[in-house]
Formats: structure tokens, sequence, C-alpha cells
């Protein structure tokens, strides 16, 4: 027994035992469905899976001339683009001024984290009552101010950008929240050092807070990447893709193709394969970037 | 019903083998006998437990739960229905379904049938079997419940959509509150006399949003978007001059600021701001809480001639079922629709709360019945008229011409990239496919 | 003396931008949820009303009846609590673990695990569904409490927080405990985790709220009445045709309360862990 406890305790094969649980799981659950997931992606199959044809990489190019799914693409692209960069710099921002323990700041990251703890249910009811064009609150408010009316929610090319809105406000408490969580990290020590040498608050920022952050901006960044990829919930409860398709993001897309009409698994299934090929891809270009600095 | 396929039986391989690991690693060993068996395995002796599963969220859906419950009170075989709503039927569903498992009984559209009419069982021996009378069952309604002799769903519940009016806004228009438009001409020139933009108040409701409530209207114009020609399905978009004349009415009403661009028109009805708007039943429940004063009446006909278009929603038995569970699930939906000492039945509760009318001839003969105004309303469209919603009733394609076509064909023109014929001509092109995947 | 007056000038002058900057954030945030905090205490007929209004005209608290009335919050509350306490106390150990794994070894095959690792974040739940409910099917956790947490456990993007919040400690630090005689699991446990406790709240709070705000999985994996979570329940003010506006939001402010004290009490030890670990630093 002791000598087992010594032959694991190794740095290099405790490694492995710390990493056992998750990978346990991750095989199991994440894995191995998604493996049959993809595996189905050759297949002419319906939601039940009862019975499946051998169709080759029809599904495949069926997608490649789909216009909606072509569309979606470029939806989930311009949502990603505006989400993503805002959300991870707006977030980093944010952090920086409220990272001190104090009253002022506390009193802030709590009412930035409130979104967060709404159900994404409530948030997109919620959103879709207040800005809607006829008896939304703030499209009352602001045609009283002299603004005009808005018609938020249903205007091909503005609602992406209320949809990207309501997203970045839904979750950039937590992103801020997990940055002066990491911030609060950086050793004291070097912030007097760098005091004692007279660099100002900016400075500080940019070569001790900037740096010493560095994997948790790699982490919000990434996961953020992965998440706007797959944007759906705030989607599918505020527009449902409308208006005329220009909000109907790719999961949006294959959902609706999963279950609404024609359930065809198989096909929704090869358009998460090329999805998954398109986030792949860029993830591993991150994670060898991040490898690099770190 | 189908033979497994090959590749089912992979994936179930491909399962075992990591149950296999996974037993070991979790060290969990015991509890591998699924549960499905267990709850099969029920002592008769102590009476049935049967599952029951629907999609009734919201109000009606607490009704049922009260109806329900008064079963499982009142029942003197021993019987319990376990109902379980579901905010999200069709992944409830499918997933059960895939692993071989599900209710006893649910409650859907008689479109499943088409979608998962193979983990139905067929229940045509409930008319022998219970005192249910299949002659007192309105013959059109049955059809949605059929597939050839076999018998899917037994109907709970017929949705047709009506035309509902805000008689303050037509009286503050200087129209008669009490004179709806019966054509659509009318509609559009009581729309443009009730807009008010001065009080954010349109004179037409029309969603491009909200493809049931299209289909209901375009179809009185155009007719039925796909029909049997011969044996053969065929789709009846391109040059349909009724389709188009509902899409350019739309547009006009649009252009002219008569009818929101909106997806959501049914708040701004409950608030007040629409003349006119189709829906159905449900709409009411909104009104009557906002305390509009509406009046309800038939959707306008028009060049297609009588139509009638409704739904049907039914009780169905899934594969799932045992032969045991299966015949409380018959009783259960025979205690549905039998009358108690005071004619009274749980059908006819339904469909007076809720709006939806009969589909037995008994229940139409109740003084519950005809003394609503809202279903005197409902019920008195031409009954010879066809019943087909915007497809032709056993065409399985129907989904697919709902959450597809219309909608690309509306958003197109609502949003000005295509003309109308164009519009028509594309949802031909997407129509065609779809039939010819069903003709095959 | 005159220098130190200069700069206490410039911190108000950059101090006062900040602070509006601040404020119109926070303003951006509570309008609309104190809009929708009112709106609980609105009758139906006057959250929908035009013109629309912010501060009710008359106060009701029918809508939380009526949310009393017709779920059973405290069983709800109950599997909730279950699910997301349950769920959060395995994935503290189990992506703790991991992420510490992925910081301070090196070992065969590093990369190709945390990609897999990563791998699992990028596909859409709804595809895997079907595929991930026949596997706990098949393992005889349907209907449980088990098939409700274990699948949930591990998730990809935990594991890569707390890899991030590790990467932040120095290596000598176990290198140091090493020649202590700690053992791996002691230098994890006894040294490394209190270093990342404010991650570990994090990720506690991420973890019960996700779980306490996910619909889509209790509701397939479970079939009965009695198994089903708050937040389930609160789903069925949403109906197909209508939407229950004052129900819907009343029982949104039911479900938030809990996560909102959680939140509060977490944040008392977001502090502490920050003291005890400049105390070592």
């Amino acid at each position: 027994m002791k000598k087992m406890m010594k032959y694991w305790n190794k740095p290099s094969r405790s490694a492995y035992l710390f990493l056992a649980p998750s990978v346990i799981l991750l095989i199991l659950f994440s894995v191995v469905p998604l493996i049959i997931a993809f595996g189905l992606s050759v297949f002419d199959v319906s939601i039940t899976m009862d019975s499946a044809n051998f169709i080759g990489l029809d599904n495949f190019i069926e997608a490649f001339h789909d216009s909606r799914f072509l569309n979606s693409l470029k939806v989930t692209a311009i949502f990603t683009g505006l989400e993503v960069p805002l959300q991870v710099l707006g977030a980093l921002a944010v952090a920086a001024l409220i990272t001190k323990n104090n009253i002022k700041n506390k009193f802030f990251r709590a009412v930035y984290f409130l979104p967060v703890i709404c159900s994404a249910t409530a948030i997109g009811i919620m959103w879709k009552m207040i800005l809607h064009s006829n008896i939304g609150f703030i499209t009352a408010a602001l045609q009283s101010m002299g603004l005009g009316k808005i018609n938020f929610l249903n205007t091909p090319g503005l609602t992406i950008f209320v949809v990207s809105f309501i997203s970045i406000w839904r979750s950039f408490g937590i992103s801020a929240i997990i940055y002066v969580t990491a911030i609060q990290q950086v050793s004291a020590s070097l912030y007097e050092a760098a005091e004692m040498d007279g660099a100002g608050k900016i400075r500080q920022f940019w070569h001790i807070t900037a740096p010493s952050i560095r994997p948790t901006f790699w982490y919000i960044l990434m996961t953020r990447f992965a998440g706007a990829l797959q944007i759906f919930d705030i989607i599918y409860i505020t527009t449902n893709g409308g208006p005329n398709y220009t909000t109907e993001s790719t999961v949006t897309y294959i959902y609706s193709r999963a279950f609404s009409s024609r359930s065809s698994m198989g096909y929704a299934s090869a358009m998460s394969v090329i999805l998954f090929v398109i986030i792949m891809v860029i993830t591993v270009l991150m994670y060898r970037k991040m490898n690099q600095e770190e | 019903m189908k033979k497994m396929n090959k590749w089912k039986r992979l994936v179930a391989l491909g399962v075992s083998t990591m149950m296999v690991v996974s037993t070991a690693a979790c060290g969990s060993g015991s509890g591998d006998s699924s549960k499905s068996d267990s709850t099969e395995k029920k002592d008769s002796k102590k009476g049935t437990t049967i599952s029951f599963w629907n999609s009734f969220t919201g109000s009606d859906g607490d009704m049922l739960v009260e109806l329900v419950d008064r079963y499982n009170k009142e029942n003197e075989d021993g019987i319990t229905v376990e109902m379980d709503i579901s905010s999200d039927f069709d992944s409830q569903l499918s997933t059960a379904f895939a692993a071989g498992t599900g209710p006893t009984m649910m409650l859907s559209s008689s479109a499943y049938r088409f979608t998962y009419g193979d983990y139905m069982q067929d229940i045509s021996d409930i008319f022998e079997k219970t005192d249910l009378n299949k002659e007192d069952f309105i013959q059109s309604y049955l059809d949605y419940c059929s597939e050839g002799d076999s018998l899917y769903f037994v109907p709970f519940q017929v949705v047709g959509y009506y035309m509902y009016w805000n008689k303050d806004l037509f009286e503050a228009a200087g129209l008669d509150p009490e004179t709806p438009p019966t054509t659509w001409e009318e509609w559009q020139k009581d729309a443009e006399k009730i807009t008010d933009e001065s009080k954010n108040v349109y004179g037409s409701g029309i969603s491009y949003d909200y493809p049931y409530q299209i289909a209901h209207m375009m179809q009185r114009q155009g007719g039925l978007a796909v029909t049997d020609g011969n044996g053969k399905w065929k789709a009846n978009f391109k040059g349909n001059s009724g389709y188009a004349d509902f899409l350019n009415m739309y547009k006009t009403m649009v252009d002219n600021g008569d009818n929101p661009l909106e997806a959501d028109t049914d708040s701004m009805m409950s608030a007040g701001q629409i003349g006119i708007t189709v829906g159905g039943p449900w709409v009411t429940a909104g009104l009557d809480t906002a305390d509009v004063n509406y009046g309800i009446g038939l959707i306008p006909q028009g060049e297609a001639g009588d139509m009638n278009s409704v739904e049907v929603l039914g009780f169905s038995i899934t594969t799932a079922a045992s032969d045991e569970e299966k015949e409380a699930a018959y009783k259960f939906i025979e205690w549905w629709n039998s009358e108690d000492k005071e004619g009274s039945s749980p059908a006819l509760e339904w469909s007076v709360a809720n709006g939806f009318p009969a589909y037995t001839y008994s229940v139409q003969e109740k003084p519950a019945y005809k003394e609503s105004e809202k279903l005197s309303v409902m019920s008195s469209a031409n009954p010879d008229a066809p019943t087909d919603f915007i497809v032709d009733s056993s065409f399985p394609g129907i989904n697919d011409v709902l959450n597809d076509v219309i909608p690309e064909m509306i958003n197109s023109v609502a949003f000005g990239n295509a003309s109308v014929d164009d519009a028509l001509d594309k949802a031909q092109t997407a129509a065609d496919k779809i039939v010819d995947e069903y003709n095959k | 003396m005159k220098k130190k007056k200069t700069i206490k000038i410039k911190n108000v002058a950059i101090s006062i931008p900040i602070f509006v900057v601040l404020v119109i954030l926070a303003l951006l945030v509570l309008v609309p949820v104190i809009w929708m905090t009112l709106s609980a205490f609105k009758p139906e007929k006057e959250i929908i009303s035009w013109p629309p209004t912010f501060i009710p005209q008359s106060l009701t608290l029918e809508n939380f009846v009526d949310v009393q009335d017709r779920i059973n919050i405290l069983r709800y509350m109950l599997n909730s609590v279950i699910y997301a306490g349950g769920t959060t106390l395995l994935a503290v150990v189990v992506n703790s673990m991991a992420g510490y794994a992925y910081a301070f070894y090196d070992f065969k095959g590093k990369t190709g695990m945390f990609l897999m690792t990563l791998a699992t974040m990028m596909v859409p739940f709804q595809v895997i569904m079907v595929p991930l409910f026949l596997v706990v099917f098949k393992m005889g956790m349907y209907d449980t409490y088990w098939g409700l947490i274990i699948p949930r456990v591990a998730v990809a993007g935990s594991i890569f927080m707390m890899r991030a919040a590790f990467s932040g400690i120095p290596k000598e630090l176990a290198e140091a405990a090493r020649i202590d005689g700690l053992s791996e699991m002691g230098i994890f446990w006894r040294i490394m985790m209190p270093q990342v406790k404010p991650a570990v709240i994090t990720l506690v709070i991420l973890s019960i709220n996700g779980s306490w705000n996910d619909l889509l999985w209790p509701m397939i994996v479970t079939s009965r009445t009695e198994m089903r979570t708050l937040a389930n329940g609160l789903a069925l003010f949403i109906g197909q045709n209508t939407i229950e506006y004052g129900a819907a939001f009343a029982g949104a402010l039911i479900s938030l309360l809990p996560m909102f004290i959680l939140y509060m009490v977490g944040q008392k030890y977001f502090v502490e862990g920050m003291a005890s670990a400049g105390l070592k630093g």
C-alpha cells in the first residue's frame, strides 16, 4: 500500500491521478455523445434515431448549398465579432476600475453580477417586453424624448446589434468578476516595487497587472469565443432568428433542423461538425499563441 | 415497428461497452437495470400508474392539472395518472423515444403522427373496449387522427383561428363596433380608418412571425398550399392569385402604416393598440384580463370558398405502454368524455372554459355549450366546409410548410427583398422539394 | 507638501469620470431589472399597456400568489438545491484537480488531453443531447438525482478557469512543500487550494448558478413532477401561445433571490480569500 502511494506520488504520475475523474466523466458524458452525434452526420436519420440510411457526405454537400446555413454562419460571425471584443476588453476595463475592495466597488460588482444570476428565459422576455416597438417601456421613453420610433427587434441590420447588446449585458458581469479575482491575486509586492520606481497607475496596469492575469485573459477570450459561436438561448427567446433570418445563428438553425421541421438529426449533426471544425481551428490557433506567451 | 438498423445496434453496443468501463470507474455496480422495467412491473392489485406527458404550459395547463387530480381521486379502478407538463416537449419526447422509453399516454397535435408515428400504438379498438361511441365523434376530426384503418389519436381539442376586433377602437374611428369586416377589402378599409399614429394605434394586427395566423388567413384567399393531385402531392404557391392578394394586402398595409412591422402583435392587441387581428381561442384570455372591449367573429372568407380550417389535438398511447397501462389510459380517455349525473363531462368543461369547439355531437347539444357566447361564434362556421389546415390533412409535411416555407415567404415580402411574385416562386421551389420527399 | 496636493487633484480628476462611467453601466443594468421587479407587483393588465408604465399605478401581490398556487415551490426548490448543490460539490473537487494538473505538471499527452477537454466545449448541447441521454439511460440513471448530477460535474470551462487561476501561483511554492515532505495530494489540498480561494468561490457561484437556471437537462433526464426543478416550474408560466408576464416575473424574482444572497455571502469570502493569500505572498 505504502509502495503504491509512493509510486503514485511521483509528480508526473500523480498528474494522471488528478486528471482521472474529470477525464473519465468527460469521456463518458461529452466525448462519447459527441462521437455518436458526429457519426450521425453521414446518415439520413430523424431525431428519434428510428431509421438510418447511410448517405455519405450528402449532408455536408447539402449544408454548403443551403443558403440559410450559410446565412447563419454569417450571422454568427457578425455576432461573435461584436460580442467577443466588447465583452473581453470591456469587462477587463470595468474590472480594473472596481478592483479595490471598498463599499462603492462591492456595490458595483453586485449590480453588474445581477444579470448573470437571472435565467436566460427571464432576461429574454424582459428585454422583449421593454424593447417592444409599440408598448415597450424603453421605446416609449425614447419616443417621448423626441428620438423617434425605433423598432429594436424588427429591423434587419439593427436587431443583431440589439441581440449582441443583450448578450453582453447578460454576461459582462461574470467576466469582470473573474478578472477582478485574478487582478486581486497579483502579489502586492510587485506593485510596491513599481511604486518605488515611480510608475503611474496606467503603467502599473500594463506592466504588472496585464502580464500577471494573462492566463485569465486567455480563459475568458477562449470561452467567450466558443460561447459566442454557439449562441442560442438569448436569440431563441428574443427574436427566434428574425427579422428575416438576420439573427438566425448557426445553433438556432441547427436546433430548428433537429426538432421543429423535417427533424433531420443527420443534417443537424453535419452542420454541427462544420461549426465544430471552425471553432476548433480558431481555438487551436489561440491555444498555441497562449502557450507561446506563457 | 421498424427493424432495428445496423447503426442503432452499433450505438447500443458502443454505449454498453462504455457502461462496463463506467460502472467500474464510478464504483456503482448496482442499479443497472433500467428504470422503465421496474415501473412496468407494478402490482396490478394495487392499481396502475400511468405517465401522461403534454406541453400544456400556461393557464390552461393549470385546469388540466385540476381535472387529472379529480380523476385520480374519483376513479375506482385504482388508476393514478402522473402528469408531466413539459416546457420542451419535443426534446423530452425525442430523447425518451430514442432510448426506447416514453410516457404511457401523451397529448399532442395530431400532426405528431407524421414525426413520432413509429412510437404510437394503433388505438382503433378503444371504441370496442370502452363506452366511447364512434358515431358520436365528428368524422372529419377523426380523419385527422387516423392513417388508413389505424387510429392514432382520440380527439382532445379542436383549434380553430378566429377574428378579434377591438370595439372601442372601432367606435373611436367612427365605425360600427358591431359590424366587423366580412371581406378582405373591408378589413383593409377598416384598418385604414382605425389607424391613429398619434396614439400608436394600428388598424390591423398581422404578425410576420406567426405562421399559423398567416396560414389561416392565406388559405381563405388562395386555398390549400399542398393538395392531392392524382395520387401525388402537389404544391400550389406559384401563380396562386389568392396568396398573391394576401401578400399584397399585407405589404400595402405595412407600407401605409396600418399594420405594424412587429413579431409580437398579441400583446399589442391586449394593450388595446390593434383594431383587428386573427388568433386562436387563447387570445381571449389575454383580452379578458386586460379588460379589452372586443368581439369575436369568423375570419373573412375569400375566393377559395368556405373554409373551416382547424388543427386537432388528441390523446395517443405510445409503444412504451404495456397492455395494462394501455387499458388504464383507455379508461382515463373514456372518463374524459363521459357525463356525470348533471350531464357535464370534463370534455365539456374544457371546451367551455377555454373556448375550443366540441369534437362530439353530444357535447355540441349541451346547454352549457350552446349558452357560451364564444363557442356559438366558433361553431357558427359552415359545418360542411373543409377542415383542412393549410395543406391536405393527410400530407405529412405540414410542419415543413408551416415552419420553413411560409415564414421564408412572408419575411422576404415584409422586409422587401422580394416582390410578391418572386416570393411565391421561391416558396414553390421550397415546397416542391418537400413534396418530392413525400412523393417518393 | 506641494507635490502631494497635485497628486490628489489628479486623482480626483480621474476618479470622477470613472465614477460616472460606473454609474452609467450600473443604470444600464439596473433599470431593466428594476422594471422587471416592479412589474412583478403590477397587475397583468398594467404590464401590457399603452402607454407603458415604470412605477406601478396599483400594487398587487396576485402574481406571487399565482406562482405559489400553481407550483409546488418548496419541492421544486429542494430539487434545485440537490441538483445545484450536488453538482457544485463534485465540480469543485473534480475541476480544480484537473485545472491544477494542467497548470502544475508536465506529462505525456498534456496538450492532447487539454485539447480534448476544450473540444467538449465546442459542440452545442442540443446536438449531443440525444446521445448523452442514451448514455445516461443505459447506465440506469434515468429519472434519478444521479442522472441529473453526474453528467454535469466535469465542465471544460471550469477546468480551464481553474487552470488559469493555478497558473498564477509560483511553482517554487510546490517545490518548497515537496522538500518539506508533503505528498502531492497534500500540496494540492493544503497549499494550493487556499491560494485560489477567489477562483474557487467563482467556480462555486458559476456552477450553482448554471444548474439553478438550467432548463433543458432536468427536463429531459427526469420525467416525474416530483423531480422537477424550480427553473422547470417557472417555465410553465411561459405558455405555448400566451405568456403570463406577471407570474413569469414574480417567479424570476423568487428564483433570483437565493442566488443573490449566495452571491453576497460569496463576495464576503472573496475578500477573506484575498487577505489570506496576501499574508502568504
